[in-house]
Formats: structure tokens, sequence, C-alpha cells
């Protein structure tokens, strides 16, 4: 993603292109009318997206004050009276509390920093303001040195940060526990025609100033460690020189690579991933951007919701027509089953009856024709067979009587299939007489007993029971008998009952 | 407020009422069609139903239709056929040449069968029968027919077959008397209503 990012080194303006976290291009405009104008149609042509402008200019001013601990409106009072009494009325100001004294009334030790007197960046200012770029914030770059401590890994208490910045000047920020006390820029180029020579005199009349101004006595300048960012290659010539001045021997160089060769780039870089969006920027400016933030939010809301507004309705219309599409065959499908069903169901309507109850019917009816085999002339007939071989035996009556599996109100149901099975088909009771062995008792019983063995064999009958033999021989039995006359042979009536096998 | 703020609220505040209306428009249509939808599927589902039911119902139909025609014929799913019983007993009786025949048939009563679902309703008619036979041989003969003749269900109930005394060897002589109890039993369906 492309960002821009503007840095104003107190004569020219220049757009820094930024593509993740890297500056790719620099555009510089000077402070012609020429140059306001070609940075208006750049910025307008290309910048959307809200700006931080990063200023490095020699009107940009440093003051610690101490004032008493205050809150709420009477903080806000104090401070903008302060603003003023050091800025006038600029409206680039800033007031920051660092720290609280730690004895005595626990006052406040603020740094006030604001830009005065510049008019290049007022004009810069109204130009912006006029092109409607949303200025995100206005950073100050000795500011945003705090950020580079870190980032160079600068643990020191007391560091005099040394930077060449564009513009043949260069930058001296003291910060004491990673906080700007002072920050000034100097030109090169006047008194020593020497770079080298000429920075190094600087920082000897910058150490000069702080000892003198910034309350440094003699021990805590041994303290004093600076920094110098190498984006020229001439640290180690410096530290060099340096090396024979008291107390200036310690200058630790902080070489930078080769594209960030300029200290301009170094400081967009740090403020694109410090996070660091503003220090300056005034409330009409912070206002345009809060704007200009809710207008995209909410254009972009109201582009989201229509678009998922639509997607919603072309997956509802799909369905929709995935449905409509659906109907015509689903009523022939209905149609089809309608026809089918009564083609099918003719003949049940007809007899309007259920298939459940034919198929019970015929099952029931079968059943019972089954059962209903069972016929006294089969008994008959069996009988009949045997009696032709118990030439002696003439049947008298028989009574028949079908055993059905079951009766209207006297038959028990039986679960158990077994048990079924061995009910009785039928059972008979058969009297009948000898026409020999009358008037012999061992003869006719053995006569008879011939006949029950043979009859129990027979593969129908299920049981031969003996009711009344030809003669009654048990001890408790009243026994006669007499020779030669009819009333003998009546006696050798007997009576057996046979219970018929279910076939 | 800006220009550029205005213009965003308005636009965004169309662009609300627009996705409103698009999706209260689509909605309702959708729901419309979606209800007539699953009407047509629920009617669809029905009719399936009920043709695979009918087509089970005259499956099992078409496997017993031709045995239950068959107990239609003989009078035994239906109404009995008394008529017949007494043609068939009466050509029984000149062909076995029974000299004494005495029968009554008693009126039709419910009869309840353990097994038979409610939707069938069983009836029952006793039939007496007294008959004088010239040998046990007849009644033999004349069983056997009369059960592959007869037009019914019929269930022997009981039969007792009593020799004369005197046996006669005459063609009107009643040497074996026959008494005998039947039963015939019917059944009727259950007439029902069929959705079509």
């Amino acid at each position: 993603m492309i960002r821009y990012t503007l840095y104003f080194d107190g004569e020219h303006m220049v757009v820094m292109t930024l593509k993740e976290g890297r500056v790719v291009h620099k555009d510089t405009f000077v402070s012609s009318e020429e140059g306001k104008q070609a940075f208006s149609f750049f910025v307008m042509e290309k910048v959307e997206a809200p700006v931080i402008l990063l200023v490095d200019c020699i009107a940009e001013d440093f003051y610690l004050s101490t004032v008493p601990h205050v809150r709420g409106n009477d903080r806000k009072a104090l401070h903008q009276r302060l603003q003023r009494k050091y800025f006038g009325d600029s409206e680039l100001v800033s007031t920051r509390i660092q720290a609280r004294q730690k004895d005595e009334r626990r006052d406040d030790q603020l740094l006030i920093s604001g830009v005065n007197g510049s008019p290049l960046l007022d004009d810069w200012m109204l130009v912006i303001e006029q092109t409607g770029i949303p200025l995100q914030g206005v950073v100050s770059l000795p500011l945003l040195g705090e950020d580079a401590l870190p980032d160079l890994n600068i643990m020191d208490d007391l560091v005099l940060l040394i930077s060449p910045q564009p513009n043949a000047t260069v930058r001296h920020s003291l910060y004491v526990d990673g906080q700007l006390k002072v920050s000034r820029l100097s030109s090169l180029g006047t008194v020593v025609e020497d770079d080298v020579e000429q920075i190094s005199h600087d920082i000897e009349k910058t150490v000069l100033f702080l000892e003198g101004h910034a309350g440094l006595d003699n021990r805590k300048t041994k303290q004093l460690k600076l920094h110098y960012l190498d984006v020229n290659g001439v640290g180690e010539t410096i530290k060099q020189r340096l090396s024979k001045t008291p107390n200036l021997s310690q200058l630790i160089v902080h070489p930078m690579l080769m594209k960030q060769a300029d200290a301009a780039i170094y400081f967009t870089e740090l403020l694109a991933s410090s996070g660091t969006t503003n220090h300056y920027a005034q409330s009409k400016h912070r206002k345009h951007y809060k704007q200009n933030r809710l207008a995209l939010g909410l254009k972009w809301a109201g582009i989201t919701m229509a678009c998922a507004s639509v997607v919603a309705s072309i997956l509802l219309w799909h369905q929709y027509f995935t449905y409509q599409q659906a109907l015509p065959q689903l009523a022939k499908d209905t149609e089809s089953y309608l026809q089918k069903y009564n083609q099918r169901t003719g003949e049940l309507y007809a007899l309007k009856v259920e298939a459940s109850d034919v198929q019970q019917s015929v099952d029931l009816v079968e059943a019972l024709q089954q059962e209903f085999k069972t016929q006294p002339q089969d008994f008959l007939l069996q009988l009949s067979q045997v009696l032709k071989i118990f030439e002696y035996v003439e049947v008298k009556t028989v009574d028949w009587h079908f055993v059905p599996k079951q009766t209207n109100d006297e038959f028990e149901l039986e679960d158990d299939d077994r048990i079924q099975r061995s009910l009785p088909a039928y059972r008979a009771e058969v009297t009948a007489a000898l026409t020999q062995y009358s008037d012999d008792p061992r003869q006719a019983l053995d006569y008879v007993n011939r006949l029950f063995n043979v009859l129990r064999k027979q593969p129908n009958f299920q049981t031969v029971t003996p009711i009344k033999m030809p003669f009654d021989l048990s001890s408790d039995a009243e026994f006669t008998m007499s020779n030669g006359t009819e009333q003998t042979q009546n006696k050798a009536v007997f009576r057996f009952s046979v219970i018929g096998r279910r076939r | 407020m800006s220009a550029s703020l205005k213009k965003s609220v308005m636009l965004s505040l169309s662009l609300l009422v627009f996705s409103v209306l698009l999706l209260a428009f689509s909605w309702y249509q959708f729901t419309q069609m979606s209800q007539r939808h699953n009407e047509a599927k629920t009617q669809k589902q029905d009719a399936q139903m009920r043709y695979f039911r009918a087509s089970s119902d005259a499956q099992l139909f078409d496997e017993y239709k031709e045995r239950f025609n068959v107990l239609q014929q003989k009078n035994i799913i239906g109404q009995e056929n008394r008529l017949s019983w007494a043609e068939t007993l009466h050509d029984l009786e000149l062909k076995y040449g029974i000299n004494r025949l005495d029968t009554n048939i008693s009126p039709k009563q419910p009869y309840v069968h353990a097994d038979s679902p409610p939707s069938l309703r069983w009836y029952a008619s006793q039939q007496n029968v007294r008959m004088g036979l010239l040998h046990e041989g007849d009644f033999i003969a004349l069983m056997t027919k009369w059960s592959q003749q007869a037009s019914g269900l019929m269930n022997v109930s009981s039969c007792k077959l009593t020799r004369a005394e005197e046996i006669t060897m005459s063609a009107q002589a009643n040497n074996v008397l026959v008494d005998c109890q039947l039963k015939w039993l019917s059944l009727e369906l259950e007439q029902r209503e069929v959705v079509q």
C-alpha cells in the first residue's frame, strides 16, 4: 500500500512516497509560487489518504519550565499562557509534561515547543489547507527523535544526538532519560570550509552552550554521550577530530544504510514505524481530518451495505427463480402420481375394500378350510380298515365330535404353537359288540385288547382309550356270566374313545 | 459540516434506503415464492405417498385377488347361499337314495373369530341333518361328495351314527341312522370409502 508523508526542511516541501514503510520516492517542491502550484497539482492528483507533515526547521524552539501541578481547565489555561509567552499567536505549539519534581512542591516539569516566525511554513500550511487533503498531524522531528533512541539502541541517560539534515544543516538534540530537553539546528559553510571541521566545531559549540545554558556541569558533561547519525560518511573522521577534545572523546557513530543516506528519509521511515501521528496539528486541521475520516467511513459503509444488500438480493432472486423453475415439474410430478394412483387403485375402488382386509380374509378362510377338512367319514374309513381284520367286532354306534382350534365360547387360546399342534382334531366314542367269545372272557378281553393295540398304531389316532370292556373283572365290580342265552351275548358290548390327531 | 461529509452522509443515506427497499422487495418476493414452492412440494409428497401406499395395496391385492374371487364365488366371502345348500343336499338325496332326511338351518348368527380383525364380520348358520341310510358306506360317500360340492365353508361339528338293531336287506331300509350338526361360516368385509 502506498502512503505519502510531507517533509518540510525549512525551505522545501518534500513529498515522501512510502511503500510498506520504506521511502521509495521523494518529490521536492521549492517554496515559490510555481513550487506551491506544482505541489497542489501533485497532491490533488495522487494523495487521497490523510498525510502527516514532518517539520524540521530552524524556527522551531524548545523551552523547559517548572510550573505548579494543576489539573483540568487550570492546567489548560496555564499551558496556553506559557505557549503565548514563548510563541505568541503561533498555532503550531505543544506543551508536554515530562516529569514531576520528586521533592519540594512536586511541580510539573514542562517542555514547551513550537514553531514561530516561519512565514514559509505558514504559507505551506495554507497551501495544504487549500488542497483539501486531510492533515492527520504535524510532527516535530526533534520530538520524533525520542523514538530514534530505542531504534538506534541508545540506552544512555544523557544523549546528544547529532544528525546532518538537508540544506547543509546539522541538528543537535539533547535527550535526558529519553526525553527531549533542547534542540538546535545549525547551518554549515560559514566559518570553516571543511564540513568535518565545521561539524566538529559545531559540536564543541553545542556542548559549551549546554554547559552554559542547560546547566550541564563538568561531572554531567562527562556523562554526556555523543551519538552521530552518520548519513554522510564522515562520522569516523569527526570522531578522530574530537578525540583530542576533553569530554568529547566518546563520540558514537551510527552508520546509516546507503539508501538512508539522508536523515530526512531515516526520520520519515521512523515516523511510519513509530506510530507517532501528531505533535502540533491545530484543531481545525484535526477537525478536517476527522471529518474526512468520517466521510470516508460513511461512504465505504454505505457502499459495503449496498453491495451486501445487492449480493443478498441476488441470492434471494436466484433462489426465487430456482423455486419458480421447479414449480411446473412439481405440478407435473404430482399429477403423474395422482394418475398412477388412480390407475393402480381402480379395482380396489370398485370393491371398496382394503387390501389388508382381502389378504387377511383369504388367509383366515384358507386356514379354516384346512382345519375343517377333518370330517367323520375319514375316521369311519380308517376304523373300517382296522375292523376288516377283526371280523367278530360289530359297531353299534359312532359318536364323532369335531374339536375346533377355537370355539366361540369354550376354546382356550394357546399362544404356544407346540400346544396348538397337540390339540386333538376330533374325538369319537365307539360302541361295539363281539359276535364271538361272549362266553369266554379271556378270549374276549384278549381279542378286544388286540383290537386296541392295532387301533393305537394307526397314524391318525392320537389316543385310544377303553371306556368299557366286554367283561368287567375289577374287584369292586359285579361279575356275571351265563351260558347259551341271548342275554350273555349282549354283555360282550364294549366301548372306547378315539382322539384324532390334527393334520 | 464539510461539503465532503455532507456528500458522504447523503450518499450513505441514499444507499441505506436503496438497500432496505431492495432487500425488503426481494425478501417479500422470495417468501411468496418459497411458500408456493413448499405447498407444491407438500402436494407432490402427499401424492407420492398415496401412490406408494396404493401401489403396495394393489400389489397385495393382486397377490390375493384370484383366491379372493374364488372364495367369493363359493359364497364364503359375501352373502351365504342357502338355496345352493338345499339344492346340493337334494341332489345327494336322489343320488344316494336317502330314505329319510330331516334337516333344518337356524338363522345366521354373528360369529367371533379370535384371530380376525374387526373389519371382517363373521357369520355362522347351524344346520341339523337327520338321515336314514342303507349302509354306512353311503354315509362316507355322501359326506365326501357333500364337502366337495358345498357352496360355502362347511364345518361338520358332530355326527352320530347308530346302527339299527335289525339289519334289513332292502333298498328302503334305514339300517344306519345319522344325526349330524353342521356349521356354515361366511364373512363380509367392511366397505370403506377410498380417498381419491
